[in-house]
């Protein structure tokens, strides 16, 4: 029950939002934090047990609500309460009196119900459902400045990849769960996948939601372009949660999928060589918010590639380097906030000497670069260590060691570039008009990075609380984590030595370097993801527009044509493939009078098409009807030749008077237009001729007067047969023409209605 | 045997028609919203008459009809879609004309026609009851006489749907020739004692009715007509058009399909396949192009019978118990989908009785002027993208679910790829609605109160069959289990 709660409360303070927001000053402030906090309190003393409830769905399906807390939703649980709180203390401050933060207030509400849900579920569909509604969620926040088009555009680019990467996810889940026979993560869990011949798709599919979702290379364009969003959006949204939803999946799934070369090689790839463009790329950008974005993309590649890892320690520190990069980027991303809220700017080239005029807004970018760059006592210099130790060994390990090193490097220049460099030297021109920020901007922050560096200190009851029951969800089985500070001069310690050096050197020499390392990775447009993704949906737009021209141009004439065609195509098709079974040639004698009947038929049709003059094609028309006419006498069916001759003759004269109008003579079309629309002719009619063939191959049928005569007394009680028929065989037919009078009778009526009251004018 | 009693409701259809014409002509200065209102309420008298055969036995009259389960879900679909139409009619058409007996009176035969071909078990009867609601809808289309695009739209709705009749029914007396019977028993029985291999004159069959049914529902190649009929026809109609018009071509496939025409599935079932993959890629990606709103809706529901037609092909491919499966999610997503369209066309009605403008454009800053109708548009467009909580999601899951044989995966994948690209030409319309100044003097403004309440129901409708699925799926797994009962459908297939 609580776990509803948990996942069911955001959403009513969502709904609540716009109500709130009309409340005055701390108060505000005060009943947006209630709920996240309370919540967070609640997860931190929750007692240690897997916590489940559940809720049927649909229970034919096999369809239920179900949510659990075992140790790796528990640490995520805590990060979205705890951030959230965070930013439900900032999010009053940094939108001050506008009445739209309400709605802001709402989404992040709306968002934060999603993820809850998304973590605990312990049903893949659940998690599908949430997962959207993360998508959508994140949809509108980036949108969220709706005036700005580029917002919009990025808000849909963010969407679309990731709606696709969900999608393929549901269909990688799906065949999953269909192998398994059942939803549920237990199901999926003990089911033995590996051997299974739908691994490879299933792993390729799982893997393709987690790579849009967590901006892994190629599809981590849409994250930076995500930073339209407000500040409290991308440091919730876009660093510490959401995109982290990729590596909890995959970490959720390590157990059953992982631990084969496949996994290894794939994950392990894709995070490393995600860490190295984003590390790569963030020293390539002026704009804070930007760069931090960029070194977001990094991290969350080191994440894949720890989870990726098939070593013993990586568990470990995949879960503690998740806890430590929520700690150090969100406090970053909302300091960085400050900073605008403060001078106006984020670019970096313009930020001098900041330090005496925002000395809160410095000490939680300090405290935030120090996690970032891993500098011991921090959490992050822990989550560091413990992901270079996992990846100290021969190849394939070596490779990502390297990566991580390289990594780290660039996170440790872009931490400098942020959190020293802004604050430092004499203050520039927009440092000398700044001012610090409000209260409910840097306490929360201060709070969040304070913890990071401390909860380094406090190891032991960190490890155990979070790390640990994180890293056994992930492994599959109990595992006691354990971090020291000090390891002695191995491989490790030099790393993160090297790294921090190189990384000092690199933010010294930054103005210099920048544009060199821009212009390095500027690729041609043809290379880059986001161009691909242009490229698709341009041809997308492309399609449809030439559909639309060739399809449905709204000519009858062509709509007919159409549906001809694509029927005597489907129907044809499998005609061809087969040896025409069924098809024989009626031998008869043919009497002299049959041959002149089928060749007034034969001209008649010829003619009505050679012709250009109006009236006598309807004269040819009429020709075939007589023919058809006479067919019906020669195999003596009065009753059919009388009513085609009455249809026939009555066609002949509604097309005469219809044409009356029309200038007699027919235009004469292009050559190529009546050779096309012979060609159609003959396909037409060769399929009608070759069907008839096919049909009269049947055995004739038992007459039904033999039926009615026979029963007519023994069933109804009535000699008269046609009576029977009319009020007991078909006395429903009879109930219809009834009910035709009476409509006609209506008719009448109003007919005679009429003319009284046009007497009446 | 022949149980006159099994027809109540469609006696209460056709009476009333009739009546409601002899209303008008006998009290002229009668209100036409009154006439509106009227024949809501009969269509609601309509709705329990149906359901008082909710549940018993299956009756048949003399082997043409039956009323089982299943016509009594159709039936109170046709009854709730004629309910809605009416409401959505009431102002527009008051506005419009002075005389609108015959509008209400078409609706009611059209519906009574929809339960019809749900309860025909011989062709040639499910064919007049076909005919019944297509000659109705002809008429309500061109309805406006005086206005041109009305009457293009008939025109063409008229050509190509004779033409598609003429087709049916070729396809019908060939059938006929190869089997020497019209009811879907006897044809069943002929197609598994078939002798022979691959017989054209039966792939023609097959061919020309799916070809005349596609039509109906307004499958690709056969949808030409669709929009413009869409766009021309009274903007009630459009609704109508695009729910109970597929409801009841449905409603005959699903019988006809499991229980004639399941004894020889490899025949026909690779045919479905590909129609239902050239509407699914067609009516998404033409509709990504569309600047009317009514124009999008025909296109996206075009798509929507392409996701339909996937379960039908899992009828060919799957055996008796899939079968069953997949229309029962057939059932739920058909449910699901009428009641997301009537809710859009609730609040675009209402939208457009104020502006009287039905491009998409049209609907700029209504989040301003009625936040409320822009609500109901997204949820509906929202739950026609499949996203989750809203009707399409979970009934669109099932439905995938169901289909997904290791033969059809290729077409569940295009279906699922494409219910993506749907969600684009989705957010366009919400563009518009949320992101966009109302145009210049354009004040907020009150909704009728039927109009509002009808919206609100089925807004809700939406949400709630997307949150909790389970009582309408178990209405539509009875009903899908009258098909399959014992005589219904022995799954023997045709050896070889």
């Amino acid at each position: 029950m609580e776990l509803f709660a948990l996942v069911g409360a955001p959403f009513l303070v969502a709904a609540a939002a716009p109500l709130i927001w009309r409340l005055r000053g701390p108060l505000r402030a005060a009943a947006f934090v209630a709920v996240p906090a309370a919540a967070f309190a609640w997860l931190w003393v929750a007692p240690s047990g897997d916590e489940r409830a559940e809720l049927p769905w649909v229970t034919e399906l096999g369809l239920r609500l179900v949510f659990e807390l075992d140790g790796l939703s528990r640490l995520f649980a805590l990060l979205i309460t705890g951030v959230g709180a965070v930013i439900a203390a900032y999010t009053p401050s940094y939108f001050g009196k506008k009445r739209e933060g309400g709605w802001f207030a709402a989404a992040v509400f709306a968002f934060m119900g999603s993820m809850l849900g998304a973590v605990c579920a312990a049903n893949v569909l659940t998690l599908f459902v949430f997962w959207e509604l993360t998508s959508l969620a994140s949809y509108a926040l980036i949108g969220f400045r709706h005036t700005d088009a580029s917002a919009r555009e990025s808000a849909l680019q963010a969407l679309f990849v990731t709606t696709a990467g969900g999608l393929a996810m549901l269909a990688g889940l799906v065949l999953w769960g269909q192998a398994a026979g059942g939803y549920d993560l237990a199901d999926l869990l003990s089911f033995d996948l590996r051997s299974h011949h739908r691994y490879p798709a299933v792993l390729a599919l799982v893997l393709a939601g987690a790579a849009t979702k967590s901006a892994q290379v190629p599809f981590h364009f849409w994250l930076p372009n995500a930073m339209a969003a407000p500040t409290p959006a991308s440091a919730y949204l876009h660093s510490a949660t959401m995109v982290k939803l990729g590596v909890y999946l995959l970490a959720r799934f390590a157990p059953a999928l992982g631990g084969t070369e496949a996994w290894t090689a794939a994950v392990g790839t894709l995070g490393g060589m995600t860490l190295v463009t984003g590390a790569v790329l963030a020293l390539t950008t002026r704009d804070a918010k930007r760069l931090l974005a960029y070194t977001t993309v990094g991290a969350l590649g080191a994440m894949l590639l720890l989870v990726g890892l098939d070593t013993p320690g990586a568990a470990k520190a995949a879960a503690a380097f998740i806890l430590a990069h929520a700690l150090y980027k969100a406090p970053l991303f909302l300091a960085v906030g400050a900073i605008e809220h403060g001078t106006g700017t984020r670019d970096l080239g313009e930020l001098r000497g900041l330090a005496g005029r925002m000395p809160a807004t410095c000490a939680v970018a300090a405290l935030g670069a120090a996690g970032m760059a891993g500098v011991p006592p921090t959490i992050g210099f822990l989550a560091k260590e413990a992901a270079l130790e996992a990846a100290d060994g021969p190849f394939p390990e070596a490779l990502a060691f390297a990566a991580l090193g390289v990594g780290g490097a660039g996170f440790a220049a872009a931490a400098a570039l942020v959190g020293l460099l802004p604050w430092l030297g004499r203050a520039s021109a927009r440092a000398r008009s700044a001012h610090e920020a409000p209260f409910g901007m840097w306490a929360g922050p201060l709070l969040m990075a304070a913890a990071g560096a401390a909860a380094g200190l406090l190891h032991p009851e960190t490890s155990l609380r979070l790390v640990s029951p994180a890293a056994s969800a992930i492994a599959g089985e109990t595992l006691q984590a354990k971090f020291a500070f000090w390891h002695g001069w191995n491989a490790p310690v030099m790393a993160t030595a090297a790294s921090l050096v190189a990384g000092a050197a690199l933010a010294v020499r930054w103005d210099a370097l920048r544009p060199a390392l821009a212009a390095a990775t500027a690729k041609p447009g043809r290379l880059r993801p986001e161009a691909w993704y242009a490229a698709a949906l341009a041809a997308v737009r492309r399609g449809a527009t030439v559909t639309v021209r060739a399809l449905q141009h709204g000519k009858l004439r062509w709509y007919i044509a159409t549906s001809l065609a694509a029927g005597l195509a489907l129907a044809l098709l499998p005609m061809l493939r087969s040896d025409a079974a069924g098809l024989s040639i009626p031998k008869a004698e043919w009497r002299v009078y049959e041959l002149a009947v089928c060749a007034l038929i034969v001209v008649g049709a010829l003619g009505a098409a050679a012709t250009r003059d109006r009236i006598f094609a309807i004269v040819c028309l009429g020709a075939v009807g007589l023919g058809t006419t006479l067919v019906y006498v020669i195999f003596s069916a009065p009753d059919l030749a009388l009513t085609q001759l009455l249809v026939d003759t009555l066609a002949v004269i509604v097309f005469v008077l219809a044409y009356y109008h029309f200038p007699r003579a027919l235009p004469q079309p292009p050559r190529r237009t009546i050779l096309r629309d012979a060609a159609f002719a003959a396909a037409v009619g060769g399929f009608v001729t070759l069907l008839l063939l096919g049909a009269s191959a049947q055995p004739a049928r038992e007459r039904i007067s033999a039926v009615f005569a026979e029963r007519s007394l023994t069933e109804a009680f009535g000699r008269n047969v046609v009576n029977v028929i009319l009020v007991d065989f078909r006395a429903l037919d009879t109930l219809g023409e009834i009910a035709v009078l009476a409509a006609a009778g209506v008719g009448v009526y109003g007919l005679l209605k009429l003319r009284r009251a046009r007497e009446e004018e | 045997m022949r149980d006159y009693s099994l027809f109540v409701p469609e006696y209460i259809a056709a009476g009333a028609a009739i009546a409601i014409v002899a209303i008008e002509l006998i009290w002229p200065r009668l209100r036409k919203d009154v006439l509106a209102y009227l024949m809501a309420a009969v269509s609601l008298g309509w709705l329990a008459a149906s359901l008082a055969y909710l549940g018993r036995d299956p009756k048949e009259f003399m082997g043409v009809l039956v009323v089982d389960d299943f016509t009594t879900y159709f039936r109170a679909l046709a009854a709730g879609i004629v309910f809605v139409t009416c409401l959505l009619s009431a102002q527009y058409l008051r506005r419009r004309t002075r005389e609108a007996s015959e509008y209400y009176g078409l609706l009611l035969t059209a519906g009574a026609g929809m339960s019809l071909m749900a309860a025909a078990r011989e062709l040639l009867t499910a064919y007049l009851a076909l005919e019944l609601l297509s000659f109705s809808l002809y008429i309500l289309v061109g309805f406006f006489r005086r206005d041109l695009k009305s009457n293009e739209a008939s025109l063409k709705y008229v050509l190509l749907g004779g033409f598609a009749s003429a087709m049916l029914l070729y396809g019908i007396s060939l059938l006929y020739g190869l089997t020497g019977n019209t009811t879907y028993d006897a044809v069943a029985e002929a197609l598994a004692n078939r002798s022979g291999d691959t017989d054209v004159a039966a792939i023609a069959a097959f061919v020309l009715i799916i070809a005349g049914l596609g039509f109906k529902v307004s499958a690709v190649p056969f949808h030409t007509w669709a929009p413009d009929a869409y766009t021309g026809a009274p903007v009630p109609i459009t609704a109508f058009l695009s729910t109970a018009s597929k409801a009841a071509g449905f409603a005959l496939i699903l019988r006809l399909f499991t229980n004639a025409f399941h004894t020889d599935p490899e025949e026909w079932r690779w045919l479905v396949a590909v129609v239902a993959a050239l509407t699914i890629v067609f009516g998404n990606l033409v509709a990504i192009q569309q600047t009317n709103f009514r124009r999008l809706i025909a296109y996206s529901s075009i798509g929507q019978v392409g996701y339909m037609l996937v379960p039908v092909a899992a009828l060919g491919y799957g055996d008796g118990e899939i079968a069953h499966a997949a229309t029962a999610a057939l059932l739920l997503h058909l449910t699901g989908y009428i009641i997301s369209t009537l809710a859009a066309f609730s609040a675009f009605q209402a939208a457009y009785d104020r502006t009287g403008d039905d491009t998409i454009p049209g609907l700029r800053g209504l989040a301003e002027t009625q936040p409320f109708l822009a609500m109901v548009i997204t949820i509906s467009l929202f739950s026609f993208a499949g996203l989750p909580v809203f009707a399409g999601f979970a009934t669109k899951l099932f439905m995938f679910q169901a289909s997904a044989l290791p033969e059809l995966m290729w077409l569940v994948g295009i279906a699922v790829a494409a219910s993506f690209v749907s969600l684009y030409y989705y957010l366009m319309v919400m563009r518009q609605m949320y992101l966009f100044d109302p145009p210049e003097g354009a004040s907020r403004f009150r909704v009728t109160p039927a109009l509002w309440a009808a919206a609100a129901a089925l807004m809700l409708g939406t949400i709630f069959v997307g949150a909790y699925p389970q009582p309408l799926f178990d209405a539509a797994d009875g009903a899908a289990s009258a098909l399959f009962q014992e005589g219904a459908a022995p799954h023997q297939v045709r050896e070889r």
